[in-house]
């Protein structure tokens, strides 16, 4: 089975369910994981901070979906400490019209980071940047994050 | 899924709208590449993120030319084709340009996603006539003036193009009202797909210049 996670939202899984991420352009896939319990989270983040006052899915922000993600993976039984971050996406998707706030891919990387420092958990791998889309998929029987492009191509992280 | 934020009045009159502008786009790219163009029913509804994948397709490989808009009214115009139809449009674009009437297949066998420089800016300015015909039907209709950036173009899964437009909005929605409008041209049958992605602060300015209650 493959859980698949929308944009702007999360979900927790267990061998033998994956968990799918499709289109992340500017956009970050964080996976976090706990090897020993084998429960894994994805989420789909938009960007970096939430705004004040408003209420919405904490998976669309980097500064709420992150410590959210963590709670859930708690939840089913994952431990914070052995926690590990795999993450893709953050693509600058139209090099040609960037500015400052369409550099946001680059923008939601750093973001992702902060977050995953302030819990304290180490990035294992991450497959960032650039300026094309990715989808990924996790597989928390393995700890294994497949990547691909639109031009096929494939990397297993 | 209806996430209720604007009345049906509201959503009837921003159907309108994007109806006559997609139309007045489409008979523009009709005039440009002189053939017909037809032009689906449009849509537009408000639409969860969650959903979005869903309905355009997320995982498929797409050619899109953006341009987002500023000014009375702020968000961004999609223009979407199949990698295919993106170049069948674009050939039929640079043979007109070239004066002749044969489309040349020298490049068939290239990659789906390869496209020469001469086809690539040939789709930056379809994306760029047929966002500019949009704009232009709703300041004659609105007054609202809007300013078009410069067509950026990617070849990618329809959602990380897509998504560009969505983030724009994403810090104060959690839905986008996706107009979509699926446009045909001649006798090849190249399809692509306008969608109309309108900030949620100019929604409200722009019901007030169509004197309809928004709230």
């Amino acid at each position: 089975m493959v859980i698949h996670v929308p944009i702007a939202h999360m979900a927790v899984a267990r061998p033998p369910a994956k968990l799918r991420t499709t289109g992340l352009g500017s956009c970050v896939g964080v996976v976090l994981y706990d090897p020993w319990a084998r429960v894994a989270g994805m989420a789909h983040i938009m960007l970096p901070q939430a705004t004040e006052g408003r209420e919405g899915p904490p998976a669309k922000f980097a500064d709420t979906g992150i410590p959210e993600l963590v709670r859930r993976i708690e939840e089913a039984g994952g431990v914070r400490r052995r926690l590990r971050a795999k993450i893709a996406g953050g693509a600058n998707m139209f090099p040609q019209l960037s500015n400052d706030f369409f550099r946001i891919g680059e923008k939601n990387v750093l973001a992702v980071k902060a977050a995953l420092q302030e819990l304290r958990i180490p990035v294992e791998a991450e497959d960032v940047g650039g300026t094309v889309g990715r989808t990924i998929e996790f597989d928390p029987e393995s700890g294994k994050l497949t990547v691909w492009t639109i031009r096929g191509e494939v990397a297993v992280f | 899924m209806t996430t209720g934020r604007y009345p049906p009045l509201a959503l009837d009159a921003l159907r309108e709208i994007f109806n006559i502008g997609a139309h007045h786009a489409a008979r523009a790219l009709g005039e440009l590449l002189q053939v017909t163009v037809r032009i689906s029913v449009p849509t537009l509804r408000e639409v969860d993120f969650a959903e979005v994948d869903a309905l355009v397709g997320g995982e498929e490989p797409r050619v899109g030319a953006y341009l987002r808009f500023q000014g009375d009214l702020e968000g961004s115009l999609f223009f979407l084709l199949s990698p295919r139809d993106a170049r069948a449009l674009a050939r039929r674009m640079t043979m007109l340009l070239a004066g002749s009437t044969e489309v040349r297949t020298d490049r068939a066998n290239g990659k789906e996603g390869d496209f020469t420089e001469l086809e690539w800016s040939a789709l930056a300015e379809i994306g760029n006539i047929l966002a500019g015909n949009f704009v232009a039907t709703l300041f004659s209709f609105t007054s609202l003036e809007m300013r078009m950036s410069v067509p950026g173009l990617a070849y990618d899964y329809a959602l990380a193009i897509l998504a560009e437009g969505m983030l724009a909005v994403g810090e104060s929605a959690d839905e986008i009202l996706l107009g979509d409008a699926r446009l045909s041209a001649g006798e090849q049958e190249i399809r692509g797909e306008l969608v109309f992605l309108p900030h949620p602060r100019s929604v409200d300015v722009l019901l007030a210049a169509l004197a309809v209650d928004g709230k």
